[in-house]
Formats: C-alpha cells, sequence, structure tokens
C-alpha cells in the first residue's frame, strides 16, 4: 500500500466529510497514526478497508463546518484547465451538491478514490448489492441533473 | 462511465492542497513488515528464467519414464548445473547490474534481502532435488545414495565455481563467466559419462563422496565470502 497515494485519498475523503482544510488534514494524520500503530494492520487482509473505518469515525468525531468552497479556488482552476472542462466541473459539483451526502460519498469512494464494490460494503457495513444498487441509482440521479444542464 | 464523467467528478472533489503532507510522511515511521511476509514479497523480484529453469528439470523427469528410460539422469546432471548458476546470478544480480549501492539505499538492507531469495529458492531446489534423486534412481536403477551423488556433485562444484567467479568479475562479466561454468560443468559431464562410465560404478563412491564432501565445505565458505562482502558495502 503506496502511504503517500492514500494520503492524498483520504485527505479527499475528510475533506468531503469536514468541508475544513485544517480539520481534514489534522484526521488525515490522526487516521494514518493510528492505522500505524494498530498490531493487527500488518497482517490484515483488508488494508485499506481499515484505513477508511478509522477516518471515517475519526470524521463522525470531528467538529463539521461548512463546505463550499471559496471562489477563488474555482478561478484558480479556470486559469489552468481547457473551459469546457472547467464548465463541465462546475456543473458536475452543482449537481453534485444537489444529490445526497450518502450518493456523494459512495461516488467518491467509487469513482474518485477507487475503492472496490467489497471495500465500500466493509466500510458502509452493507450489502455488495445494496452498494451496487445505490451506485447505479447516484450515477443515475447525477446523469439526470447534467442532462437538465446539457452537460451529459 | 466514461472518461469525461470520471474527471469531472475528480475535479469537482478535488480538495485544497494539504500544508503538512510532506513533513507528516517525512516523520511517519514505516510500517512493520513480518518476517514471513518480507521473505515471500521477494518471491516476485526473483526473475521467471530462474522458475523456468527449475520447471524445465522437474519437466524433464515427469516424462523422462516414457522418453528416456534410464538415461534420464545423464540428462538431468548434465541440466543441473543450469539451475546451480541460476542460484548464483540470482545472488549476484545486484553487481551484475550494477545496482549494490541504489539498492542499499532502499527499505530493507541488500543482505536480507539476497538472503531472503536464496531461502525461496534453495527451499524450491531441495524440493526439486528431493523428486529428482529418486525418481533417477528408480529409472536409472542404482541407490538413492549413489544417484544423489551424481546429480548433486556437478550442482555444487558449478555453484562453487560460480559464487567464485562472481566475486572476481563485474557486471555482465559475472553473468556470461556463471554460464560459461554451467556449460563446461556441463558438457564434462557428458564427455564423462560417454569415456569414461566406469567411474560411476559403485567402485568409485567413495571418491565421489570424497568429492561431495570438499565441494560442499567449499560452497559453504564462497557462500561466507559472498555474505561478507555484502557485509562490507554496508560498512562503507
Amino acid at each position: 500500500m503506496d502511504l503517500e497515494d492514500q494520503y492524498d485519498k483520504i485527505y479527499r475523503y475528510c475533506y468531503f466529510k469536514l468541508g475544513h482544510r485544517q480539520m481534514a488534514e489534522d484526521v488525515t494524520q490522526e487516521t494514518f497514526l493510528r492505522f500505524l500503530e494498530s498490531r493487527d494492520y500488518c497482517e490484515r487482509g483488508k488494508k485499506l478497508q481499515f484505513l477508511y473505518t478509522i477516518a471515517r469515525n475519526l470524521c463522525m468525531d470531528a467538529y463539521r463546518r461548512t463546505r463550499t468552497e471559496p471562489l477563488e479556488e474555482l478561478a484558480e482552476l479556470a486559469d489552468e484547465a481547457p473551459e469546457n472542462q472547467v464548465l463541465m466541473s462546475i456543473a458536475v459539483k452543482t449537481a453534485l451538491s444537489q444529490l445526497a451526502e450518502e450518493e456523494q460519498e459512495l461516488l467518491l469512494l467509487r469513482y474518485v478514490n477507487e475503492l472496490t464494490v467489497s471495500e465500500i460494503c466493509g466500510l458502509l457495513q452493507v450489502s455488495r448489492f445494496a452498494v451496487y444498487r445505490k451506485i447505479q441509482k447516484a450515477l443515475k440521479r447525477l446523469r439526470a441533473l447534467l442532462d437538465r444542464e446539457d452537460f451529459g | 462511465m466514461d472518461e469525461k464523467l470520471k474527471k469531472a467528478l475528480r475535479d469537482a472533489f478535488e480538495p485544497p492542497a494539504p500544508t503538512q503532507k510532506e513533513a507528516f510522511l517525512k516523520r511517519i515511521p514505516q510500517p512493520g513488515i513480518s518476517n514471513l511476509s518480507f521473505v515471500l514479497s521477494q518471491a516476485g523480484y526473483i526473475r521467471k528464467y530462474v522458475w523456468g529453469i527449475s520447471a524445465v528439470l522437474f519437466g524433464i523427469a515427469f516424462m523422462g519414464a516414457h522418453m528416456f528410460g534410464k538415461d534420464v539422469m545423464w540428462g538431468i546432471s548434465a541440466l543441473l548445473p543450469f539451475a546451480a548458476v541460476s542460484v548464483v546470478t540470482e545472488q549476484n544480480r545486484s553487481y551484475i547490474f550494477l545496482m549494490s549501492e541504489l539498492e542499499m539505499a532502499a527499505r530493507f538492507s541488500l543482505k536480507s534481502v539476497v538472503l531472503a531469495r536464496m531461502e525461496i529458492l534453495g527451499i524450491v531446489h531441495l524440493l526439486l532435488l528431493l523428486f529428482l534423486i529418486p525418481v533417477c534412481a528408480r529409472l536409472h536403477g542404482a541407490s538413492v545414495f549413489q544417484t544423489g551423488l551424481y546429480l548433486l556433485v556437478p550442482y555444487l562444484l558449478t555453484a562453487d565455481a560460480g559464487l567464485w567467479a562472481a566475486r572476481r568479475t563485474k557486471g555482465a562479466e559475472s553473468w556470461y563467466a556463471c554460464f560459461g561454468i554451467a556449460d563446461c560443468v556441463s558438457v564434462l559431464n557428458l564427455i564423462v559419462q560417454k569415456l569414461y562410465p566406469v567411474l560411476f560404478g559403485t567402485r568409485y563412491i567413495p571418491a565421489w563422496t570424497l568429492m561431495l564432501a570438499a565441494v560442499a565445505i567449499y560452497g559453504v565458505k564462497e557462500w561466507k565470502r559472498s555474505m561478507n562482502r555484502l557485509s562490507e558495502l554496508l560498512c562503507v
């Protein structure tokens, strides 16, 4: 398991949950420290699931602040990326904000952090069928919202 | 899901850049690893041709009864030097490809890595020999002890000469030297079998036993010297 790669993914997940950079970083670091301290982790077959479970529990314990992004950060993206991509990103972000938090979390875990369905099942403590169905439902809703804005 | 949407999702979830990541990762303790996990992890780094040689020997012995009959032992005896040299070249791979200094900067010491790989190959070759010796003994009609002598002496002779050559040559020359030695031992073995078959009679078993003891003792010495060479680099 590449710690540096997983740091970025866990930090992204914590930022999604908490909406605050400093808090997300603190929780991310605490996650890794607890993960490494655990005696069992070396031989656990499900290291990634264990790591995300710690992160999730710590996020739930942490104080939740507003998740809106300052506009200047979006402007940074506009300087570097092609216009179409920027517009698509803004549209996807807007559409995502209209999904339920659970749906957003599933899309983040599955398509951005690239967890397998099995790992998501273990993390969320639901069946494979339930995870698969919820992901498909979230995707369908997202596409419907994007189609409404002609970005599908 | 199409790539455009995936990219848009990644951008949408992208957080502000972390500020403490580098400092944290530098001071984080390296995750521990059990001895067994470490040894097994080295199996993936052993080159495929090493496994291939062992598989070919196993296959020849397996089919020997049907195709070669009692002559299978001579064929295996001629091929075993290549199995020995594959272990020697694997042990000295860092020196052959001039990577020792770089590998020493890695997480695990070069000596630990080499010992782990030799442990794996040693077990595999031990199992291979434990299979080959009884099979050849049965097909050839000689005793297990006698067959063991005829197979182990060229194997250990090649290993010893290979270790000696690897310590005295550098880079790709080591590789050529080792395989040259395997060729010579193999050809010599075949020539002796054809021209002096009397040497494989029961009368010469004590001589073979002495030869086995000599190559085994010398092999241990050469192996210790190889391991010391790895330790010397650590002291520089």
